[in-house]
């Protein structure tokens, strides 16, 4: 499925009128397609992202599935910064949540929730409450959630930004992982250059707001991956080209963080 | 067990002072005058009697105004303009003196025994409401955003994200509600009620047979801890 | 039961609430007046049932006993019981009722020493069954009925209820009592909600006054020199060869004599400030019989005794030396 974003704008309140976080901005993910947006804090990435996955109506422009012929918009699901799931359910049913949503009959649900748990190392915790994981195995479970519900497109909002670097480094791997294969389109937020282009295929930066494309970088980098591996030395150069860009953005979007 | 330990030490020694004359046991009878009260009063079967009409008036004006107010306040925190619209009636019926308008329900709802109702269904309204409202406004907006992205439909909106959201809180509303209901109707029962244990109450004011009040306030302090137990700590 | 002399419904059930707190907060406040030996605690209720204390305070017939009154109010006199028992009021008039008998027989050292209302034949009635055309005549021919009385089975009014039973002619009546406050009863008589309200005044005149409908019965009625309610003492006032008490009496019977000079314009002025009803429905009310000289009517408490003992009310029925101090003058 192909995602055309045409001359998306975006506004919030601010104490003095409007704020515009997003202006004129045009894009593309094409099926299959694993891009990742990077830039300041305040460019607008997460917005973008609700907007994508239709939890945000722009303020302008406009988004189409072109040769998507379902009755309904195909489903785009996100995944949090923060894990977001439920603690008061069961990892099993915090996983199957999404299929729940469908109206899926518990049987089918949970047999599906139990294989992605298997698949991620948590068929253990089945049971247990999200409070009683650790951090890296919270978030595995929400990727469990999001994977489990096979949406469109999926939209990741900096997942793996409060995680330790050791656990970072296995959750990338296990992303790529389960979504390699499955044809479907990725949109990954995050402010990590290196992760970006670890993860990507394509990586968009964005400026400070209002949040526009300075650059559309195709990452040198041939699949399946390993991130525990060093990559081919264009890739660690483009991690330079990239932080030359955003360097200068930086400084005025440091203050008023949106 | 140290609880049961300090309560047995205070009996002990309010039991001697009544027994050496140093407390006026006509205000202060010894506990085992309050304890044979209660046990002639059990086997007897009117604390059993005064405990059935009880119990039946805070199960019906517990269960309503508890139940209307969590479903009001529910509403109140999934909807903004609901909220807007009912927060200030609350906040202005709600500190009103419920049993001081009993004559007035009495007058309103035909003097029957809904009447006496009214007082309790009303002060166990109030907490259950606002509790309900502050839970559901409490709930952590990611796992909004959660729900809405995986499209739940509202029936699974409300039973795996609100209803368990709210509880932490709204039990503690309900609570609140709950001791305010046992309150008022004890007090409604002794202004206008032939049964139940606030007339046993009233009755042994009237015959100044204080082991009957201390006797009667036992029973429902036990009856509260135990309610108070059901809807956890 | 309620020991409470006006039978003024106005505080009756409404004010039940307050009256144990009403009594801590007085008990406390007179912790530090203690012990001054010309000083009484006299409980003081805004009630028609209390003219004679009024009238006394008013007339200054209590300072030329030497005595100086430290008053209490409360909104009921039966909340008196507790504090006359203890010892921490002096006086007050209240109901002699199962509260005043239990105290005793338990070991209570306050004494009734005089009377106080006596339910007698005066022309009107102070305390009465009212209803909507009901009579007494009606009730007693014989018929079979189901009265709802707006009264409490277990206190006085229930008393005065059997009495109406045990009449011949009255056999097949059926009672439902239903109790409710004061404030509610007009509209319940008004609705037919119920058949008769136990009342006293000033509410009969109210009523009257209203239209709501008239006296059916009088408590007087239902037991004829009724003793209603009684002058009481602690055990202080006895002490001492009841010197105190006896000062005390003289001036309460001084009272009574000026009382039983009936509705004088002096009287009312006294009982509309104290009682802050308005002269003219105090003028309309039946006022209640006091006695001047102030003698107990012992066989109606009796009569009284017994009927609270058959519903276990009391723990047992006491002889009239037993919780009555004779003073002699």
């Amino acid at each position: 499925m192909r995602i055309t974003l045409r001359g998306i704008g975006l506004d919030y309140p601010g104490p003095h009128g409007p704020v515009r976080a997003v202006e004129g901005l045009d894009l593309e993910v094409a099926p299959g397609e694993f891009l990742g947006l990077i830039g300041p804090s305040g460019c607008g990435k997460s917005s973008l992202l609700a907007m994508l996955a239709g939890l945000r109506a722009p303020s302008a422009g406009s988004i189409a599935f072109p040769g998507w012929a379902g009755p309904r918009p195909p489903r785009r699901l996100m995944a949090f910064q923060e894990h977001g799931l439920l603690p008061w359910l069961s990892v099993l049913d915090n996983v199957a949540f999404g299929l729940e949503a469908q109206g899926m009959p518990r049987a089918a649900r949970e047999a599906r929730a139990h294989d992605m748990l298997r698949r991620l190392g948590l068929e253990g915790f089945a049971a247990a409450r999200p409070d009683q994981l650790s951090g890296g195995m919270r978030q595995r479970a929400a990727l469990a959630r999001l994977f489990v519900a096979e949406a469109e497109a999926m939209l990741l909002d900096e997942p793996f930004s409060a995680l330790d670097a050791q656990t970072r480094v296995l959750l990338q791997q296990e992303l790529l992982d389960l979504w390699s294969g499955t044809g479907r389109s990725v949109v990954y937020v995050t402010h990590d250059i290196e992760e970006a282009l670890l993860l990507c295929d394509r990586v968009v930066v964005l400026s400070a707001r209002p949040g526009r494309i300075i650059a559309d970088i195709t990452v040198p980098f041939p699949r399946p991956r390993r991130i525990l591996g060093a990559p081919p030395p264009e890739v660690a150069a483009l991690r330079w080209r990239i932080w030359d860009m955003l360097a200068p953005t930086l400084a005025p979007a440091r203050a008023p963080a949106a | 067990m140290a609880h049961l330990l300090a309560l047995f030490l205070v009996a002990a020694s309010w039991e001697g002072a009544a027994r050496a004359g140093w407390v006026a046991t006509l205000m202060f009878p010894p506990p085992t005058t309050i304890l044979g009260w209660l046990l002639e009063s059990l086997r007897g079967g009117e604390m059993a009697e005064a405990l059935l009409a009880s119990g039946q008036r805070l199960a019906i004006g517990f269960g309503l105004g508890a139940g209307l107010g969590t479903v009001v306040g529910l509403a109140m925190g999934l909807a903004p303009r609901l909220h807007r619209a009912f927060d200030p009636v609350i906040a202005a019926l709600h500190p009103l003196p419920k049993v001081a308008l009993l004559p007035l329900f009495l007058v309103l709802f035909g003097f029957s025994e809904q009447a006496r109702l009214v007082p309790v269904v009303l002060v166990a309204f109030f907490p259950a409401a606002i509790a309900a409202a502050v839970a559901v406004r409490g709930i952590d907006p990611l796992l909004w955003n959660v729900a809405r992205n995986y499209g739940a439909p509202p029936l699974m909106v409300l039973r795996r994200l609100v209803l368990p959201g709210a509880w932490p809180v709204l039990r503690a509303g309900l609570r609140l509600s709950l001791n305010a209901a046992i309150v008022v109707l004890i007090s409604v029962e002794m202004l206008s009620g032939n049964d139940g244990l606030g007339a046993a109450v009233w009755q042994s004011w009237q015959t100044m047979r204080v082991e009957q009040l201390y006797g009667t306030l036992l029973v429902l302090a036990v009856l509260g801890l135990l309610f108070n137990r059901c809807l956890g700590r | 039961m309620r020991t409470k002399p006006a039978w003024a419904p106005i505080a009756r059930r409404a004010a039940r609430m307050s009256r144990l707190l009403a009594l801590a907060l007085c008990l406390a406040a007179l912790l530090p007046a203690a012990s001054q030996a010309e000083r009484v605690r006299l409980v003081v209720l805004p009630f028609l049932s209390q003219a004679p204390i009024f009238i006394a305070l008013e007339e200054g017939l209590f300072a030329r006993e030497g005595i100086t009154i430290d008053p209490v109010a409360l909104s009921s006199s039966h909340l008196a019981v507790p504090g006359l028992m203890g010892g921490d009021l002096d006086a007050a008039i209240p109901q002699a009722g199962p509260a005043l008998f239990n105290a005793v027989a338990r070991g209570g050292r306050a004494r009734v020493v005089a009377s106080g209302v006596v339910l007698a034949e005066a022309g009107c009635s102070y305390a009465a069954f009212y209803g909507t055309g009901l009579t007494l005549a009606a009730l007693t021919s014989g018929e079979a009925r189901t009265l709802r009385i707006s009264a409490e089975p277990n206190a006085f009014e229930g008393f005065l209820v059997d009495l109406l039973r045990q009449r011949p002619g009255a056999e097949r009546l059926q009672v439902q009592f239903r109790e409710m406050p004061v404030a509610a009863q007009q509209a319940a008589l008004t609705s037919r909600a119920i058949d008769l309200a136990f009342l006293s005044e000033p509410w009969v005149a109210r009523l009257d006054q209203a239209g709501v409908g008239g006296v059916a019965f009088g408590a007087e009625q239902l037991l004829p020199d009724g003793q209603f309610t009684t002058l009481m003492f602690s055990e202080r006032m006895l002490a001492n060869g009841q010197a105190l008490g006896r000062r005390f009496l003289r001036a309460y019977r001084e009272a009574l004599l000026r009382y039983n000079e009936g509705k004088t314009p002096r009287n009312l002025d006294i009982l509309a400030r104290a009682t802050r009803l308005s002269p003219e429905l105090l003028a309309r009310a039946c006022w209640p019989s006091l006695p001047s000289d102030g003698a107990l009517r012992t066989d109606s408490l009796l009569t009284y005794q017994n009927w609270l003992r058959q519903r276990q009310l009391i723990d047992r029925v006491l002889a009239p030396g037993e919780f009555i101090a004779e003073i002699t003058p």
